[in-house]
């Protein structure tokens, strides 16, 4: 190999790990630190036993039926939504990144106005409490990510694969014998990040009155102020998460190994059943519902564009940073992510396990990431990064640059391996191979991977706040203190904000795109 | 019997099949050839029921099968179709692969079915094997076992020789045969080896451009 | 295998990472500039502060926390950055979190002259840090669903059968000034006497919801007759019109008292801009700056008693808790930890 092939994996190597995993390994080191001096029995905080089992059990439970709702759910009305353009696609991901909060409010004054209209019938009133609630609220938020992923998993299948089948089985038999398998993988990605996202969110049950495990973690932190220790007893829900993802991962590991082909965009209209018709039916209402609860309450709690003007003007500042880091936080992504991808794909043919390894970051808690983004970068004799603008943007490379590379990897399972040797063979330099094979053949991939960074990085608080530099806040700080405040008006002409924010964000990106993709076909052959 | 009239099929403003007009009877093979992208993999995907015409209609063994607007679902055809790519189920093995399309029929035919199929094609030892193990060669060899499977009364065949050597070819082509002469499907060969074309004794069309330009059935 | 080369990784790494490295350089202030972590909204320290900058020409950074992030936001930040400061005041709503600081070695001493008529328990004997403003719990009590000669006087009214307890709400005692209050009254009862009337909270099915304001929002929809929140919360449903009444508990003479909350302010030690953190502090720690509070809604419990009492305070004042901030501190850990057991299962 070449001496500038290994200088490009380190040097390509060596960011990913230290932007993404360096603030993880910070941590971890901080904490063998703190137990190597004198603090042995914190490692029994890893260990979760009597009550802190239950909470863990609880959370699980809560996380996994979640996790499969969402998957369900997003599932079927991606079917139903299979055929159709994609120009919805930014409306998803807006609604996706919407905070939990602004879900419940919504969905509880919804059901208050429910319930106001069912008591004088001599009905109960339905109670928007305890597990049941939580669980449909939190699927509720988070399926316009199940439906979105699931439609990128559809879209991602040999079309030939799926017409293969239909000339042999009837539709319904196609779905789960073949369509069902195939887009495992992608699901099986899918389910895992709606696991793990409700595994460490406290906000929905909080709301809901009930408890979970990541809230022990928060209260462990907020008594001690010790790192350490709220790290070790956040490991639960990283080995918890992996072992979930690993037994799925094993049961679906053979769709992966696809060789390639047309694209399954637009299929001919399958003819489902009746009964699988009336499910499709049943995702799409849950989908529209989630779609105009919360966007018309917010429309209503606004109360007029005169006052959601002034409160966006009064957050220009926070608009502006806002975009400015969730637009940079991407381009970091799409930079480092490809390269990790790349890498995880070559060993994931021996080692199917590896890209686990990606959700590692994701498992803790944003406020423990925070503090390990103080150990790793608040080094003033090494470098003046610290207090820059740039540390909220390595605080949303740290968290999401792995769905990044998930993303990426997921569609590079999907792509010919010899596409890539053809392009090796061909290119005359590197970088041209890049630009005019690869890249483009990515780009599906790098859209989606961008603005799903994008929305993440919008709704990040945690991590954010903890290395914001002083004099910025994005608007995402700036909601959650109005909310405290009680300013529900001002909170929801911010969220609208934010939701336009967002699909202003998917809209360039997509359009830059196009551009790009009508300069490559431009290009002069020579 | 596959009956074809008129058949129209735009993809934008591109005009992928203008009027075509053909028959094919049971234990009969036409052979379409053409250049690429005169049409020929469109005209299969539009008999077995994957694309629906924008004029004209099929007819298969006497029922309109497509017209404009509406098409029987492929899988009510019952067509067998080799893909120009082997387009296996990767999640599946050799012989689940195979035997997908014979769940209709009594396990032990089908059984008997799978067991002959993996002989004739030399695959019995892959029969365990997922797609991803498989060189293109055998995967071609699967696909054709999947398509001849079901004992379908029209095969449609999409360069189905395409990465066999000289030995394995014509082994190939004698199974094809025996098919043909077991079932007496109505085939649809679309090549571009005049050899093959005439190796299956048949009837040869020429297409360029969407258009029938030679031959005819 | 994929083909690399420098220059591809130049391009694709190394540039946008330039690029990045470029705009995130600060512009150089020319003015002098004061960076202030401030556990109190945004809402109503902002203006307080663009005030400072208009009168002393000190540019104001500021870092805001939330209530989400349940307290671990700031002060932990303030922790993992102590080696390499980037703060120079911290100002809090609360006390907890200032006196964990001054524990932790986060704090530096200044006794500031402004602050020199504040009533001694008020101010950190050390000169850690200065009270600034104030708040107290109350119960905030819905009018439509509590006729007045039926209001609740006590916390203990939360443990009355004559309450469903599905109509009564207290926020988690575990982040914030709940858990202050809890830690206050462990204090106060004892930690037995303590744990025991939450235990009965629990056993009774009383809610425990997310946050103060949560109790606020819930009492203001009339889903709870009532409930326990802060001043500040209660405040700001009484100016929306809101159909509430604040309800100031154990006022008996043999009552306990409810627990005041002073807001502190303190210096960071080895601030980098220390001279002007000083003079923040000496412009936020003023009587004048203490009515400002007072008339804007930050502070609802004066500090000094030469200052006016809000309209919502009974005339002559209310009975306070006796306890001092350094015992309710002490009882933190060891409440939560208690609380942590009783109320996350």
């Amino acid at each position: 190999m070449k001496t500038s092939g290994i200088l490009s994996r380190g040097i390509g190597g060596f960011l990913f790990v230290l932007v993404v995993l360096g603030p993880v390994l910070a941590l971890a080191a901080r904490s063998i630190h703190d137990v190597a001096s004198g603090h042995a029995d914190w490692l029994l905080l890893a260990l979760p036993t009597g009550r802190r089992l239950q909470l863990l059990l609880q959370s699980v439970g809560f996380a996994a039926s979640v996790a499969l709702a969402g998957t369900c759910a997003g599932f079927v009305a991606a079917t139903a939504l299979w055929r159709w353009r994609s120009g919805f696609r930014p409306l998803l991901l807006v609604m996706a990144l919407l905070p939990a909060y602004v879900h419940t409010l919504a969905w509880s004054t919804a059901f208050a106005a429910l319930n106001a209209l069912l008591e004088p019938l001599g009905f109960a009133g339905i109670p928007l409490r305890g597990w049941g609630g939580a669980i449909f609220i939190q699927t509720m938020a988070l399926l316009p990510a199940g439906v979105y992923l699931a439609l990128v998993g559809l879209e991602s299948l040999d079309r030939n694969l799926i017409e293969a089948a239909r000339l042999a089985a009837p539709d319904a038999k196609v779905l789960g014998r073949v369509i069902l398998p195939l887009a495992a993988p992608m699901l099986a990605a899918g389910a895992g990040l709606l696991f793990l996202l409700s595994l460490i969110d406290y906000t929905v049950p909080s709301l809901c009155l009930v408890n979970v495990y990541a809230l022990e973690i928060f209260a462990e932190f907020g008594a001690s102020n010790e790192p350490g220790r709220a790290f070790l007893l956040s490991l639960p829900l990283l080995v918890v998460t992996l072992a979930a993802l690993s037994f799925a991962h094993d049961r679906v590991k053979h769709a992966a190994q696809t060789t390639g082909g047309p694209r399954a965009a637009r299929p001919l209209p399958p003819r489902w059943p009746p009964w699988f018709q009336r499910l499709q039916c049943g995702a799409l209402a849950l989908l529209a519902l989630q779609i105009a609860v919360p966007l018309a309450t917010l429309g209503v709690t606004a109360s007029g564009w005169r006052a959601t003007a002034d409160a966006v003007s009064a957050a220009r500042n926070e608009v502006f940073f806002s975009f400015g880091v969730c637009a940079a936080t991407a381009l970091l992504c799409l930079a480092l992510s490809p390269l990790a991808a790349l890498w995880l794909w070559q060993r994931s043919h021996r080692n199917a396990s590896v890209w686990l390894l990606l959700f590692v970051p994701l498992a803790v808690p944003a406020p423990l990431a925070g503090i390990g983004l103080i150990a790793l970068w608040n080094q003033p004799d090494w470098h003046p990064l610290y207090g820059t603008r740039l540390m909220p943007v390595l605080a949303g490379a740290a968290r999401f640059c792995s769905v990044a590379a998930m993303v990426l990897l997921a569609q590079l399972r999907q792509t010919d391996p010899l596409l890539f040797d053809a392009t090796r063979v061909f290119q005359r330099r590197p970088w041209r191979g890049w630009w005019r094979v690869r890249l483009p053949m990515l780009a599906p991939g790098l859209l989606a991977a961008g603005c799903i960074v994008f929305a993440l990085a919008l709704g990040e608080l945690g991590a954010t706040l903890i290395v914001a530099p002083p004099g910025h806040a994005t608007l995402t700080m700036r909601i959650y203190n109005y909310l405290h405040y009680g300013a529900s008006a001002t909170v929801a002409a911010l969220c609208l904000t934010m939701t336009l924010l967002t699909l202003a964000a998917a809209g360039l990106a997509a359009a830059a795109l196009k551009i790009w993709h009508r300069v490559n076909s431009n290009e002069d052959p020579s | 019997m596959i009956s074809v009239s008129r058949l129209t099929k735009l993809f934008g403003n591109t005009t992928a099949l203008d009027g075509v007009t053909l028959s094919v009877a049971p234990g009969q093979t036409l052979a379409v050839v053409g250049p690429s992208g005169c049409g020929k993999t469109t005209l299969l995907r539009l008999v077995a029921g994957l694309e629906k015409p924008d004029e004209g209609e099929v007819v298969l063994h006497g029922t309109v099968a497509s017209r404009p607007g509406w098409a029987l679902p492929p899988h009510e055809r019952n067509v067998g179709f080799v893909f120009q790519s082997a387009a296996l189920w990767p999640h599946m093995s050799v012989a689940q692969n195979i035997s997908f399309g014979m769940n209709a029929r009594p396990r032990d035919q089908a059984r008997a079915t799978l067991a002959a199929l993996l002989d004739q094609l030399d695959l019995r030892e892959l029969a365990g094997r997922h797609p991803h193990q498989l060189s293109g060669g055998q995967a071609r060899r699967v696909a054709l076992a999947r398509a001849l499977a079901p004992q379908p009364r029209i095969l449609l065949l999409d360069e189905p020789l395409t990465n066999l050597d000289g030995e394995l070819k014509s082994r190939v082509l004698g199974v094809i045969q025996d098919a043909i002469r077991a079932t007496r499907p109505a085939v649809i060969h679309v090549t571009h080896d005049p050899a093959e074309a005439a190796a299956l004794g048949a009837q040869t069309l020429t297409l360029r451009e969407g258009r029938i330009v030679g031959g005819g059935a | 295998m994929i083909g690399f080369s420098f220059r591809l990784t130049v391009s694709v790494h190394l540039l946008p990472l330039f690029l990045l490295l470029l705009c995130s350089c600060q512009p150089r202030h020319a003015e002098r500039t004061v960076v202030v972590y401030a556990s109190i909204d945004q809402v109503v320290s902002e203006p307080i502060l663009k005030q400072f900058e208009t009168a002393t020409g000190i540019r104001v950074l500021p870092v805001y926390d939330v209530e989400a992030t349940k307290t671990t936001g700031l002060a932990n930040r303030l922790i993992a950055e102590k080696p390499h400061p980037q703060a120079d005041v911290f100002l809090s709503g609360e006390f907890s979190q200032t006196l964990l600081l001054k524990n932790q070695g986060v704090l530096a001493a200044y006794r500031s002259p402004a602050a020199a008529d504040l009533p001694a328990q008020f101010a950190d004997a050390d000169g850690f840090w200065t009270g600034i403003g104030g708040r107290a719990r109350i119960l905030l009590v819905n009018t439509r669903r509590v006729p007045r000669d039926r209001f609740p006087r006590s916390i203990f009214d939360l443990l009355d059968e004559r309450w469903p307890a599905d109509q009564l709400a207290i926020g988690l005692p575990l982040f914030g000034t709940s858990a202050t209050h809890a830690a206050a009254l462990y204090a106060a009862l004892g930690p037995e006497k303590a744990r025991d009337f939450y235990r009965r909270l629990r056993a009774r099915g009383v809610r425990v919801v997310d946050g103060n304001s949560v109790v606020r929002n819930l009492v203001v929809r009339g889903d709870l007759a009532f409930g326990l929140t802060d001043t500040d919360d209660a405040c700001e449903a009484l100016r929306n019109g809101a159909p509430v009444a604040i309800v100031v508990p154990d006022q008996a003479e043999s009552g306990l008292g409810t627990l005041a909350i002073p807001g502190t302010a303190a210096l960071i030690a080895r601030a980098p801009h220390p001279a002007e953190g000083r003079q923040l502090l000496d412009f936020l720690l003023s009587k004048a700056m203490e009515e400002q509070l007072a008339a804007m809604g930050w502070s609802q419990v004066p500090l000094r008693p030469s200052v006016a009492a809000p309209a919502w305070l009974p005339p002559g004042g209310f009975k306070q808790m006796s306890v001092n901030l350094a015992d309710v501190f002490a009882q933190l850990s060891t409440s939560k930890k208690d609380l942590t057991d009783i109320f996350l299962r």
